[in-house]
This record gives C-alpha cells, sequence and structure tokens, in this order.
C-alpha cells in the first residue's frame, strides 16, 4: 500500500514538474522571451555534447564527415559532436526552416549569414581568428560570423584542351579572343558552351551571365550590390546592362546548348565530359573532374583582359547563438576550419582552394586543380564577391532573389522576355525583396 | 415523427431526455481524437489564418498586423497568379483525363483471370510510389537525351522528339502528364471496384432488350458508378491543386517558373523569402478555392448519384 501511494506521489510530482516546465516554456514562447545572450568565453575543453550541422555530396560522404570530426575531436577528447545532414544540397534553406523552428544545431555549415545575423542567430568570432586565414574574413557590422575552409571562384571556364588543339584554338585572353574561340567552335559543328537549368539545378543557368556580371560590373564596383540596396544604382543602369547583352549575344548566337533547360547540374557534368560541350563555365568544384580529354581552365576575360574573378567561401562555419556551449561549439568551429586536414580533405575531394596561412599545397595535387589555383592567382586579377546565390556578408542579395533572377534568366534565355523587361523586372523584386 | 424516432433508436430518445449524462458517458473516450485533431489541424489552420493577417517573417519574432494587405497583393501579384493558373489548369487536365483513362482502363480489366490480375497490379503500382521517385524516373525518360526521345530517333520520328522539359509549354504539359499517370492506378482500382458492384443481370436484361454495349453502358454500368466517379472526381480534385512534389523534382517548377504551383509558391514565399505572413495568406486562398470546388464539384456529382 505504501509502495503505491509512494508511486503515486512520485508520479503527481512528475505531472506538476511537467506543467510547470510546460508553462514556463509556454509564458516564454508567448512573451517572446529566450534565454539571456550566451557568453562566447569559457573553457574550451570543457565536456559538452554539441550538433554540428553539414550536407553530403558525391565528394563528401558520411564517411568523409566522420573521419574529418574524428580528427579533430582528438584534440578536444571531452567534446562529443552529433554530425547532422541537410537533406539536400539546399544548406541555407534547410538552415532557415531549423532557425524558424527554433532547432538550430550548435555549429552550422554554410548558414546564410547576413539574414541569421540581422536575426541574432549567431554568435561573432573572436577579431584574433582572422590571423588564421591569407584572405580577408567576411565580415558584418566588423565582426566575423563565419570562418572559411576553402574558396571556390565562380566561374571559371573548364574546356576541351583536345578540341582548343585540334582547332588551333588557345585559352582566350580578352573577351573578344573569348567570342571569336566560340565563333571557332561553332563553325566547326560543336556546341561551345554548356549551360544548365534543369530540375532544381536553376543557378547552372546564370553560371557564364554570372560571370560577365563579375568581370564588367562588380569588378568596376565591388561594391555595387550595396549600392543597389541603398538604391544608388539599378539593374538597368547602362553596365549592367551591357553585361547582360552580352550574355543574351552569346545564346542569340547559338553558343549554348539547345537542352539547357532540362539539363540538370550531374546531367551537364556528364555532357562535357562525353565531349558534348567545349566550354563548361563552372565554379572551381569542377577541377575535382576529369575525363578521356585533356581539360584546361582559363578566367572570363573581360574586354581588356584582367577580369575580376568572383571568389566564395562556400563552406563556411558559424556558431549558433543559442548553443548551451559557446566556448566548446566556437573552437570546434575554428578547428574545422583551421585544421589541416580538413584543408587538405577538401581541397583533394572538392577542389576547394585553400585559404588557411601558411598552408602548404600537397605534392600529390592533381594538374587541374593546380591549374585552377595558378588561375585564381594569375597576376593582374582582382576578386570581388560572385554575383547571384553565391554573394554572402554584407553583399549577399536579399533572400530568395537569386533563384528568382535565375527563373527569370531563363525566360531571357527562350526569348519569353526582353532584356529591358528582364532588368525591370529585377529591380521591381530587388526593390520589393530588400524590404 | 418523434414516437417513430424513438422506436427506430431507443438511444437517441436517451439522448434527448438527458443530453449531458450523455455527453458525459461518452466524450472522454473523443478526448484524444478531438485533441490530436485540434493540435494536428485547426491549431496550424487557426495560425497560419491569424499569420495571413501580418507580415510576419520566420527569421524575426516581431510581427505587424497588416489587415488584408496580404490579400490585397496577391490579387495583382503575377507570379501568384501565374501558379494559380498554372494549378488550375493542371487539376481541370487531371480530372477529365485521369477520370476518362481510368475508366476506359478499368472497362478492359473488368474481367476475373490472372493476366488481367496481373495488369490490375501493374496499373495500382505508381500509387505505391512517392510523387518524389515517380517524377525522378520520368525526368530520366523525359530529358532531352532521355528514354523516349532516345525511342523516338530510333523509329525515326526525329520531329517528334520535343525537349519535353525545357521550354514552358512542353514542361507545363510533362508535368500534367506524370500527374495524370501517377493519378491513374488509384482511379482504376475505384472504378473497377464499382464496376464489379453492377449486376449481371441488369446487363443480362439489357442485351436481351436488344441494348449494344454503348446503350448498357449510357443506361445501366454508368449511372451505377456514379458514386465512384465522385469519388474520383474529389481525390483528383484535391491532389491537383496541392500538387507539389511532381513539379518541384521532375522540372524545378522551371524553366522560368513555369510550372510553379500554387502549392509550390507557398512554399517559396513562406522559406525562401521568409515571408510566412504572405505565404499564409497564400494558403489560406488555396484553402477556401479547393473547399469551394470540391463542394461544388461533389454536389453536382451526388445530385446525379441521387437522380439514378
Amino acid at each position: 500500500m505504501n509502495t503505491e501511494m509512494t508511486q503515486r506521489r512520485i508520479m503527481n510530482r512528475r505531472i506538476v514538474g511537467g506543467v510547470i516546465a510546460a508553462t514556463v516554456v509556454t509564458a516564454l514562447t508567448l512573451t517572446g522571451c529566450t534565454a539571456a545572450e550566451p557568453e562566447t568565453g569559457g573553457d574550451a575543453q570543457a565536456p559538452a555534447k554539441i550538433s554540428f550541422l553539414t550536407f553530403q555530396s558525391p565528394a563528401l560522404s558520411e564517411q568523409f564527415w566522420e573521419d574529418a570530426v574524428g580528427a579533430v575531436l582528438e584534440d578536444f577528447p571531452n567534446l562529443e559532436v552529433e554530425i547532422l545532414y541537410t537533406p539536400d544540397l539546399d544548406r541555407q534553406g534547410y538552415a532557415n526552416t531549423l532557425l524558424a523552428t527554433g532547432t538550430l544545431p550548435d555549429v552550422i555549415l554554410d548558414a546564410p549569414t547576413r539574414d541569421f545575423v540581422q536575426a541574432g542567430a549567431l554568435l561573432p568570432f573572436d577579431d584574433s581568428v582572422a590571423e588564421l586565414f591569407e584572405t580577408p574574413l567576411s565580415t558584418i557590422e566588423g565582426k566575423p560570423y563565419a570562418l572559411p575552409v576553402g574558396v571556390q571562384v565562380i566561374p571559371q571556364i573548364y574546356y576541351n584542351k583536345t578540341v582548343f588543339d585540334e582547332l588551333d584554338l588557345e585559352a582566350p585572353t580578352t573577351y573578344a579572343e573569348f567570342e571569336a574561340a566560340a565563333a571557332t567552335i561553332k563553325a566547326a559543328g560543336l556546341t561551345p558552351f554548356l549551360i544548365g537549368g534543369g530540375g532544381a539545378d536553376s543557378w547552372t543557368t546564370t553560371m557564364l551571365l554570372n560571370g560577365i556580371i563579375n568581370s564588367d560590373v562588380l569588378g568596376a564596383d565591388p561594391d555595387w550590390v550595396v549600392k543597389r540596396a541603398a538604391g544608388e544604382v539599378k539593374f538597368t543602369d547602362p553596365e549592367f546592362a551591357a553585361a547582360v547583352e552580352k550574355w543574351v549575344a552569346l545564346n542569340n548566337a547559338g553558343y549554348f546548348n539547345a537542352d539547357a533547360l532540362s539539363t540538370d547540374y550531374g546531367q551537364l557534368q556528364a555532357k562535357f565530359l562525353s565531349g558534348e560541350g567545349v566550354m563548361f563555365p563552372m565554379g572551381t568544384w569542377a577541377a575535382a573532374i576529369s575525363g578521356d580529354f585533356e581539360i584546361g581552365v582559363f578566367a572570363l576575360p573581360s574586354d581588356s583582359g584582367p577580369t575580376a574573378q568572383g571568389v566564395l567561401v562556400p563552406h563556411s562555419y558559424s556558431v549558433a547563438a543559442t548553443s548551451e556551449f559557446p566556448a566548446q561549439a566556437q573552437a570546434f568551429a575554428v578547428a574545422m576550419a583551421s585544421s589541416d586536414v580538413m584543408v587538405t580533405a577538401q581541397l583533394l575531394n572538392d577542389a576547394l582552394l585553400p585559404v588557411k596561412a601558411g598552408y602548404e599545397l600537397p605534392s600529390d595535387l592533381a594538374p587541374l586543380v593546380s591549374e585552377t589555383i595558378s588561375v585564381w592567382q594569375a597576376e593582374g586579377s582582382v576578386s570581388v564577391d560572385p554575383f547571384g546565390r553565391f554573394l554572402s556578408g554584407e553583399r549577399a542579395l536579399p533572400s530568395g532573389f537569386a533563384v528568382e533572377y535565375e527563373k527569370s534568366a531563363q525566360n531571357l534565355l527562350t526569348g519569353a522576355v526582353t532584356v529591358e523587361q528582364f532588368l525591370t523586372e529585377l529591380d521591381a523584386l530587388f526593390d520589393d525583396l530588400n524590404q | 415523427m418523434s414516437a417513430h424516432a424513438s422506436a427506430a433508436d431507443p438511444s437517441d430518445s436517451g439522448r434527448r431526455r438527458k443530453p449531458l449524462e450523455w455527453l458525459g458517458s461518452r466524450f472522454p473516450f473523443a478526448i484524444p481524437g478531438i485533441l490530436l485533431y485540434g493540435v494536428l489541424v485547426l491549431a496550424p489552420l487557426g495560425l497560419s489564418f491569424s499569420y495571413s493577417f501580418t507580415n510576419r517573417n520566420l527569421l524575426s519574432p516581431q510581427a505587424e498586423f497588416v489587415g488584408l494587405d496580404n490579400y490585397i497583393r496577391l490579387l495583382s501579384d503575377a507570379t501568384f497568379l501565374s501558379s494559380f493558373g498554372f494549378t488550375a489548369v493542371l487539376t481541370l487536365a487531371t480530372l477529365v483525363g485521369v477520370n476518362a483513362f481510368a475508366l476506359g482502363v478499368s472497362l478492359l480489366l473488368d474481367k476475373v483471370n490472372r493476366a488481367y490480375f496481373a495488369m490490375r497490379t501493374a496499373f495500382f503500382v505508381p500509387v505505391a510510389l512517392s510523387g518524389v521517385i515517380v517524377a525522378f524516373i520520368w525526368s530520366r525518360i523525359l530529358t532531352d537525351n532521355g528514354v523516349l526521345n532516345t525511342l523516338l530517333r530510333s523509329l525515326g520520328l526525329e520531329q517528334l522528339a520535343l525537349s519535353w522539359l525545357g521550354t514552358p509549354i512542353t514542361a507545363q504539359g510533362s508535368v500534367i502528364f506524370v500527374t495524370g499517370w501517377q493519378a491513374t492506378g488509384l482511379a482504376v482500382v475505384i472504378y473497377l471496384a464499382a464496376l464489379q458492384t453492377v449486376p449481371k443481370d441488369l446487363l443480362d436484361a439489357a442485351r436481351i432488350d436488344g441494348a449494344g454495349w454503348g446503350r448498357s453502358f449510357h443506361s445501366v454500368t454508368w449511372p451505377l458508378i456514379a458514386p465512384a466517379v465522385t469519388i474520383n472526381s474529389t481525390l483528383i480534385l484535391i491532389n491537383g491543386f496541392k500538387a507539389f512534389d511532381i513539379p518541384t523534382v521532375l522540372t524545378g517548377t522551371g524553366p522560368g517558373g513555369a510550372t510553379a504551383t500554387a502549392a509550390t509558391e507557398v512554399i517559396r514565399v513562406g522559406f525562401d523569402l521568409n515571408r510566412a505572413g504572405l505565404a499564409s495568406a497564400m494558403a489560406i486562398i488555396m484553402l477556401i478555392v479547393v473547399a469551394a470546388v470540391t463542394i461544388v464539384v461533389v454536389g453536382l456529382l451526388q445530385k446525379r448519384e441521387v437522380a439514378h
């Protein structure tokens, strides 16, 4: 009998405790209160269990991440890391969903930095982390919120060297030479450029257009997007319109593959490797591919020659402001971003170009990766944040703009809209989304 | 009338005599169901309805009441209206196409032997697959150098080898076709079940009276399978209006947004643009339209059932 009463008391206490907890949570939710902003100080080696959101791709498998995290954790014996994966490659969209549902992991790869900082969802790193990297860190209001593992140049032009040799072509160094090469290839009955856009891969439609915008618009004014946000410039301005006209001229000349808008990224790469097109404008992750022919790479040239290349920090580590263990989470993020093991693994697996200070390239690097790095670091070339969905930090486009821009570009490609309509639509869309 | 009701259903008279007692004895059993329905259906619906009058953004806890602004904006939003227009075309096309094709197939399969049983199973397979898988398979068939165009070229029909997913019109046609293809299996099963309830003696009597196949179908079969038409039409209408997975995977709602549906727009606006308030208004409009169309169509079809 006593045992039964004791059990009832315990049960009642649990129920009361549960109700109090639920009430407190509900009250906090309803009043919009959140836990106090965590301190970033603390013992990075103290025991903790944190979660880490990343993604899988053919080059970055589950095994890759487990090995990489395992290697980093050798320096953090008291840290346990639960690796979570996004359901697809849309890391930022998934991170948005997790933020909206209050389930943001401690460490996030590729968070939409600008939006998340505005939402107070990320912790800034200490300024001293900048010393770990050769390139300046992307900052918001002067503070770094994301640490790079490496960079990608978007795009470079990968090309079929065998065809270029057969047609007696050299890698072009001016835009006029670039157009002339395309004309020669077309005259030989081949497809000069491969672009895509099928399925969810609308980003592949604008790869070459983005390159022209990087070179001609952002190269002349790296703060163009910031100025657009401030209303100081417009898409309909002559500089931007001229860049779009260049791309449309290539389309009108029949230099693009006719099946672009039904070709997804996987099919696009397969087409290049099977020789169905000669030039493949793509991010430098394409340096990891190999085919039955020799592949070369060059930077999309400007009218005058030297170009502005869009340099993206694709995989950056951020720490959630809601982390229970901010010191451990930040230490883990710094270790992941600056670990030689990670940098080398991502260089070899995903051709992610290293930016870690003092890092030495492996001696067994693939020739195309070496050539890609040389093209990126060529004298006279400058780096800008790449246009399109790849912009980040303060220069990022408003959320949702890039996908709409890609869709509008597809309509431009099919002739459904004119250049003027396209640019006017972009201005209206930007103003709407930038509110 | 009251005496008749009491005689017919004693529990009813009890309910009238002591309604509170009746409710008290049964209500506890309904609590789990009511709670589940309330938490999973009514609460989200209520929240969505309230969000639709705000400028709620997923990244910001603050939201202001904006009245009918979201609804007014949607009435002139070309992207939303275009997606809604395509959704309406998709729904109408699948409503007519699937009903007609499924009924034709059912009439052919309305036999009892192993071969027909195997064919029925084959028709039902797409229903068991998720829309994502169906769309992925068809994307491989319909892409420019896919199975369909390869087949057409090998048959010397080069002029028919179109870019099925690469132009707005063909992509819209492809989404409608694949959506209908997946919906056909269930419609066939429902029609087959209905056909097998048609009394053979009625068909025999019609035949003895000199009715041909067409006359028998028109005067005997068609009226008796009216409930199946209602069920299929209702399911196709609802699934058509909420079409999401097939356009998302098959075409990525492209090219140029040509195959965006109302449902894909809700997700895009809500989660890509983070505009939960505006997306909620879209969802409420969808709900009202689906409910209105379904009520009207089902009402008309049920009238036909009663008439027969």
